[in-house]
């Protein structure tokens, strides 16, 4: 699967075109940064409310292709630069984490 | 034979900062041609170090090492030190503050997350300080793969 099945009139794209290219396998979600650190795979896409540049560093440190701010958290000018940089894919939505999974589930993507 | 060694300034408190000495460490490590698993390692235990110096010292250092076969990491910082280290390695304990929670922090993992990962390690602590050192072993089954 790749970041661009995730994106639909529900989930936007804030940073480069080519991230759409990432390849996603599996979904993990949390806030709490240590937890997504020893519990997400490698390819995860990351479903959570933190959004500041310490969530792009966690997401570089173990190679996520993507991140999903939920209940429309939305990066800085700043976080969106260092995604680019690193080629993380970032995504906002209003939806929960606990909805976006279940919707990348029923949808088949996770 | 590998070597490296590459001293880091970890400034307190500023979020913006944490995690390049980390961010370094791994794009060497990625370089080397080490297996994921070693990487992720070093990666996470690393993060998790100098995470806990910007969050709860007044500043400090990390080093990175590598001689032969084994990763040192060092991450020494200037205070207030870890009143009661049993109690720090238990998950879930946490004497973060509410902006760290804001920001991420404050989970109660990072010293067990870095214990998991480590081969060995040794954290020593009082009011002057806390010395935290790591070693990581490289195994043959770790090279030539990434």
């Amino acid at each position: 699967m790749l970041v661009n099945d995730i994106l639909d009139s529900r989930y936007q794209l804030l940073n480069d075109a080519s991230t759409r290219s990432n390849e996603i396998s599996g979904c993990y979600a949390g806030d709490l940064l240590s937890v997504v650190m020893k519990s997400a795979k490698t390819h995860n896409v990351l479903a959570t409310v933190i959004a500041n540049i310490n969530t792009i560093a966690v997401a570089v440190l173990i190679d996520l292709p993507g991140i999903i701010f939920c209940e429309g958290n939305l990066p800085t000018a700043q976080m969106i630069r260092k995604a680019d940089e690193e080629k993380i894919a970032l995504i906002s939505t209003k939806l929960n984490s606990v909805e976006v999974i279940l919707d990348l589930s029923r949808r088949g993507i996770v | 034979m590998i070597t490296t060694d590459r001293h880091y300034v970890i400034v307190p408190n500023d979020y913006n900062e944490a995690g390049k000495a980390s961010s370094d460490i791994k794009r060497f490590l990625k370089r080397l041609k080490l297996s994921w698993d070693l990487i992720k390692r070093v990666s996470v235990a690393s993060y998790e170090a100098e995470i806990n110096i910007v969050i709860h010292s007044i500043g400090g250092y990390a080093d990175f090492k590598i001689d032969g076969d084994v990763i040192y990491l060092q991450f020494i910082d200037c205070g207030p030190g870890i009143p009661d280290i049993e109690l720090a390695m238990q998950e879930g304990y946490s004497t973060a503050t509410e902006e760290n929670r804001i920001n991420g922090f404050g989970a109660g993992m990072g010293l067990s997350n870095i214990k998991k990962a480590v081969d060995e390690m040794t954290l020593v602590s009082d009011i002057n300080g806390t010395v935290l050192k790591m070693k990581f072993f490289i195994r043959e089954e770790d090279k030539n793969v990434g």
